[in-house]
């Protein structure tokens, strides 16, 4: 037992021991080339030095030449395999070199093999030498062959190309690994080459070394591999942390993520996302099962989104409804980005979807509140307008009776002051010239001040009221049907006039069905182009009990109303607006429903159309 | 009435200043007209008798901010408001401060009158109620220190003996005392000696 059987086992261990590892990498999922290549080359290392070890100890020519020439095969392997492995870590170089160098040593050593006298090298004589310690170790002397030259050049070539690559490995940036690993192999390869054509020429009585020189580039290409597998190990655990995160924000808001894989149409839903939906944990979702869960009075809106979504590359924005698990309507918003390959065919949608009924709620009784607010306002200002007109009005009317029940006084006595009496009578007919200016003042605030014509499309007008009145019919339970035909031309008007009547007459259609049962409540909008004349007919149509005849004639009368509240003026304000734009208000009642109907005269330039 | 009853009328209605007044004067009543709350305040400088009948809303003071101005100094005359379009607020507090009515304007006669009556009349209470303490008081300031003292122990219903001895007096000087007090006052009796007292002082004398 001396040095050279221990170092060399060792050294094949150590290799094979390597070559195992990377094995296992290189099986695992993901870009393992250079572990196996790593791996090839590491196993490559361990049968060359047991090859040189068998060289080492053979005392017999013959078994010395049999190993010999079978000793070129772990050496193209290992020479392929780093080449390999310079090819998959750095992926630079260039490919038709690297496969002209291990094609040209193949040949070169498969020609070694086959031919009856190895064309590269064979031993011609062997003796037996000293080295460290004493230790015997067996020499030859080497003859070369014709075909040297060829695996020589092979050699050089792979070299060039490792050179190469290594080159472009530095200028791209990498150059801590172009000089260690490119730089290990090169050197070693040239060390160990050289070395043998030495010992082989008889210059140098030294066992090859060839294994140690490989062992210090499998060294040099496991720390390079080793350093990518800490750096994998500690991204991975920044993803985890990291997912962890998004885990916990997304829980924190019930954030669902997604992914609609296009190609495939698969969605890809976390927990939070396919609860929102009822949706099981791991029933598969595709396109066509989302838009059947989406609410059917937004499913051509989200349908169309998408769509659009799709067709511009842009961003995906939608909200909508969800029957959730509980059976209650849940409002969701969604975003989306597109994952688009080369810029045109979209490979993927990913985002994220929120559970906004809360917010939709809260916005709607906002909505709700703002138009009470409004409601109020009105009713308030007319409140504020009764409250100064009954001041304004009691002041004269109060002076003039005290005047008067003066004057009963002064002349159920004997004697009355006549001056007196005449001052009294004049006070009182001044007061009541006072109180008449006064009611002359309300009348004239009522009337409206100049309209300021401007054309109007109908639909929008009647779109833009729908949507302030919308949150109101729903918290009353009162179904809202509006349709407009579609050969309405434009108006002229005043739109927040028209508003306030459309509003108002709304309002008290709403009002009017306060009494019917939940499911019959129904206002009904309609426009269309009237029968006689250019003008445009609107209808604000409720389901309630009727107007009673006495009401009805009196429906349009100033201060005429049958509710608790307000000042009942709304109908009169209304009807004086539409007259105001040369239309009619009409009313027609039965015991199904009364209709308000007002013409508003279409634009000129289209009235001919 | 023995004395010059006022009625003072407060509005920043012309007009309606004048109708009043000529109601209330027709009435009987004798009546000063203001057409600011400041005016009334300004002239509130002798001793007024009477009532004051206030409009609500004023420009500058107005009817609630009188009646805090009156308590602040200290005039005491009974306050009716009048108003063109009273709220509710303004009414609680208005009565909770202390006026005797709050009526519209185009309240009926009979009502103004009855509210004018109604004031003056606790004006009148009031104003005899002071008179009486008034006289009192200077009845009492005709009995000299040391003849008080007495009168409190007699107030307190102690005897001759007991009050000669918390005085280290005489009994038969106590007995003199008591005599001066009921000659000087009037009074005989020890009920009548004690509302006079509670009176004037408010309450009873200290105890031993």
């Amino acid at each position: 037992m001396n040095w050279i059987t221990f170092v060399w086992p060792m050294v094949t261990a150590t290799c094979l021991t390597l070559a195992l590892i990377n094995l296992r990498i290189a099986m695992g999922d993901g870009r393992r080339a250079p572990h196996l290549m790593f791996s090839l080359a590491a196993c490559a290392v361990a049968a060359v030095s047991v090859f040189e070890l068998l060289l080492l100890r053979t005392k017999d020519l013959e078994t010395y030449n049999v190993i010999l020439r079978w000793a070129v095969v772990p050496i193209w392997v290992m020479v392929t395999a780093a080449t390999g492995f310079i090819w998959s870590f750095f992926r630079t170089g260039r490919l038709s070199l690297a496969c002209s160098a291990v094609g040209l040593n193949l040949l070169a050593n498969v020609a070694n093999i086959v031919s009856e006298v190895p064309v590269v090298r064979h031993a011609v004589a062997l003796h037996q030498a000293t080295t460290f310690g004493g230790v015997e170790f067996t020499v030859a002397t080497i003859e070369n062959g014709p075909w040297d030259m060829v695996e020589i050049l092979s050699v050089v070539m792979a070299i060039a190309f490792m050179f190469d690559a290594s080159l472009q490995m530095w200028r791209s940036g990498g150059r801590r690994r172009a000089l260690v690993v490119g730089g290990s192999v090169i050197f070693f390869l040239l060390l160990s080459r050289g070395h043998a054509m030495l010992v082989e020429n008889g210059m140098l009585e030294a066992p090859y070394f060839v294994s140690f020189c490989f062992i210090a580039v499998i060294i040099a290409m496991g720390m390079e591999l080793g350093n990518d597998v800490l750096r994998a190990t500690s991204l991975a655990r920044e993803l985890q942390s990291s997912q962890r995160r998004v885990d916990l924000a997304g829980q924190a808001v019930s954030l669902g993520f997604w992914e609609w894989n296009i190609v495939t149409g698969d969605i890809w839903a976390n927990e939070a996302a396919r609860k929102l939906f009822g949706v099981g944990k791991w029933e598969t979702v595709n396109l066509d099962r989302f838009l059947s869960l989406v609410h059917e009075d937004d499913r051509s809106s989200v349908a169309q989104a998408i769509e659009e979504s799709l067709q511009r590359g842009a961003d995906y924005e939608m909200e909508y409804r969800v029957q959730s698990e509980d059976g209650c309507l849940r409002w969701i918003s969604a975003r989306g980005r597109l994952e688009m390959e080369q810029g045109r065919r979209p490979l993927a949608m990913r985002g994220v979807l929120l559970d906004v009924t809360e917010n939709r709620s809260s916005e709607s009784e906002l909505h709700q509140l703002r138009g009470q607010l409004a409601h109020a306002g009105r009713v308030s200002t007319m409140g504020q307008l009764a409250a100064a007109l009954a001041h304004e009005l009691n002041q004269p009317l109060g002076a003039i009776l005290r005047n008067a029940e003066a004057a009963e006084m002064f002349l159920s006595s004997p004697s009355p002051d006549m001056e007196e009496m005449k001052a009294i009578i004049r006070d009182i007919i001044r007061d009541n010239q006072r109180a008449g200016g006064v009611i002359d003042r309300l009348k004239s605030l009522l009337k409206r001040k100049e309209i300021e014509p401007r054309v109007i499309h109908v639909r929008e007008l009647l779109e833009e009221v729908m949507a302030l009145i919308r949150a109101d019919a729903a918290a009353r339970s009162v179904v809202l049907d509006w349709s407009c035909a579609d050969d309405v031309p434009d108006v002229l008007g005043d739109r927040v006039h028209l508003q306030q009547v459309l509003l108002n007459l709304l309002i008290n259609a709403m009002d009017a069905t306060t009494g019917a049962t939940r499911g019959e409540r129904r206002v009904t909008v309609g426009c269309q182009r009237s029968a006689d004349g250019p003008s445009v007919t609107i209808s604000v149509c409720d389901s309630g009990p009727g107007i009673p005849a006495p009401v009805l004639a009196k429906i349009f009368d100033p201060f005429f109303t049958t509710k608790s509240e307000g000042m009942g003026m709304g109908l009169c304000i209304s009807k004086a607006i539409v007259e105001a734009h040369r239309g009619k208000l009409e009313v027609s009642t039965g015991p199904d429903g009364t209709c308000f109907a007002f013409s508003l005269p279409v634009a000129q330039s289209v009235a001919d159309s | 009435m023995t004395h010059a009853a006022t009625v003072h009328l407060i509005d920043d209605d012309d007009s309606f200043l004048r109708a009043a007044a000529r109601l209330l004067r027709a009435s009987g009543f004798r009546v000063k007209v203001y057409a600011s709350a400041r005016d009334f305040l300004d002239d509130a400088g002798q001793e007024h008798q009477g009532c004051v009948i206030s409009d609500l809303q004023m420009p500058g003071m107005s009817g609630l901010e009188l009646q805090d101005a009156m308590h602040g100094k200290g005039i005491t005359l009974p306050l009716v408001f009048l108003t063109g379009n009273g709220d509710i607020p303004s009414t609680v507090s208005a009565m909770r401060k202390g006026a005797v009515d709050f009526l519209e304007k185009r309240a009926p006669k009979q009502q103004l009158l009855d509210a004018v009556n109604r004031a003056l009349e606790l004006d009148e209470k009031a104003h005899q109620q002071r008179q009486h303490e008034q006289a009192m008081r200077s009845r009492l300031s005709c009995l000299s220190d040391r003849e008080i003292e007495v009168l409190g122990h007699v107030v307190r219903g102690s005897m001759n003996k007991v009050i000669a001895s918390d005085l280290g007096i005489h009994e038969r000087t106590v007995k003199l005392h008591r005599t001066a007090i009921t000659t000087k006052l009037g009074m005989h009796s020890v009920a009548e000696l004690t509302r006079l007292w509670m009176e004037v002082r408010g309450e009873m004398p200290a105890g031993r």
